[in-house]
């Protein structure tokens, strides 16, 4: 055995839960080398002190204090499990209350598009198709440059205020969005968004609008146009 | 109930001694070890040992109490050196000493090394109980065993001789 393998082979020894006196390569070595024999001595010494040092006696009132702290602490806890049977998913949470969140949206945006339709003159706009056809589409409108040197801001505050464009929550949804020549990225997704308004039932143009508008503000209107 | 805190109580007590080095701690987290125990006791998988999963609770348990006292900062009266060993050799057990060596160890190293030696638990079942894999756990016991044994002999507790071992 090398000196540089001695203190591995303690360990095995050791490992094994037997004295290190039942190894006789150790011995054998341990008598020719003064530096091992030290080393194994030390080792000799930290299991002999383990065996004298005593760990103090478990006091005699541990065990009715931990029966009685648990009989305690059970009856403590018996209305918290109950209520915790209550919510058995609670990781389903969340999801539940975004869902939640999305429908009172809806409806929320439902009701106010239909107020402003059975109040406003949007009605009557809605009726008079031929009108409709006629006018130039809000997507049309949003491909066409600027005249002139206009602002982005003045071009956004005619639109917004032209009476055929703002016939609907929806179009001037599309028109915010589209008035923003220098980002570039919304117009795809408006008219998406418009074709999509257009084929259905007024009532639910809003929230198509807002839809349309969530998916630009986070860049995935053009995704959702192709598939 | 009873029978079962008895059965084992020696035991954790001992670890979280070995683990907190204060008998009125070890004391506590033993009572707290055992009622975290018994109140989840339905997660207690039935196919495996019950002694590896109640050490590992308390084992847990003495890890929180040291992390909280590593945050308060210690009156300087409880950080003073170690006394001469030559003044104090021979009034001194070996026992004494091994148990102070002890607390100075690593926290895994010590863990790893009173579940080893102490509590006599396997390789695996240490491995089980501190959550990590055999080769670290018998890592930290050859490496507690190498710094007892590296204080024992600057302490002085190693006596010079021509004789084998």
């Amino acid at each position: 055995m090398r000196c540089d393998e001695f203190e591995s082979r303690l360990n095995e020894v050791l490992d094994e839960r037997r004295p290190l006196s039942s190894a006789p390569d150790i011995e054998e070595h341990a008598r020719r080398c003064g530096q091992c024999r030290e080393v194994a001595r030390s080792y000799e010494a930290m299991t002999a002190g383990l065996h004298y040092d005593t760990v103090p006696t478990v006091p005699e009132g541990l065990t009715a204090r931990i029966v009685n702290e648990a009989m305690r602490s059970g009856r403590e806890a018996r209305p918290a499990e109950r209520h915790v049977a209550v919510l058995r998913y609670p990781r389903r949470l969340p999801a539940a209350a975004l869902l939640a969140a999305v429908l009172l949206l809806a409806v929320t945006l439902t009701w106010i598009d239909h107020r402003r339709g059975s109040d406003g003159p949007r009605g009557k706009a809605e009726t008079d198709s031929v009108a409709q056809a006629d006018r130039p589409r809000p997507a049309q409108v949003l491909n066409q440059k600027p005249p002139g040197a206009g602002s982005a801001i003045d071009e956004q505050v005619d639109r917004a205020t032209a009476p055929h464009e703002t016939d609907s929550f929806a179009s001037q949804n599309l028109l915010n969005l589209g008035s923003l020549p220098a980002a570039g990225w919304a117009q795809p997704g408006a008219e998406w968004a418009q074709e999509m308004a257009d084929g259905l039932q007024p009532v639910t143009r809003p929230t198509v609008g807002a839809i349309n508008g969530f998916l630009n503000l986070w860049g995935i209107g053009d995704e959702g146009r192709r598939s | 109930m009873t029978e079962l805190v008895d059965c084992f109580r020696g035991q954790v007590f001992g670890l979280c001694y070995r683990m907190l080095g204060h008998r009125q701690d070890a004391e506590d987290v033993t009572q707290e070890s055992f009622v975290r125990a018994l109140r989840s006791l339905a997660r207690w998988d039935n196919q495996r040992d019950f002694r590896p999963w109640l050490l590992a609770i308390a084992a847990n348990r003495c890890r929180s109490l040291l992390a909280t006292r590593r945050n308060v900062p210690k009156p300087s009266s409880e950080v003073e050196e170690l006394p001469d060993a030559r003044s104090f050799r021979e009034e001194r057990h070996v026992g004494e000493e091994v148990s102070l060596a002890l607390a100075r160890l690593r926290e895994e190293y010590r863990q790893a090394f009173v579940l080893f030696h102490e509590q006599e638990l396997t390789y695996a079942e240490i491995a089980e109980v501190l959550d990590c894999p055999v080769g670290t756990v018998k890592t930290w016991v050859h490496r507690a065993r190498r710094d007892l044994a590296e204080h024992l002999r600057r302490r002085g507790f190693v006596k010079e001789s021509s004789d084998a071992v």
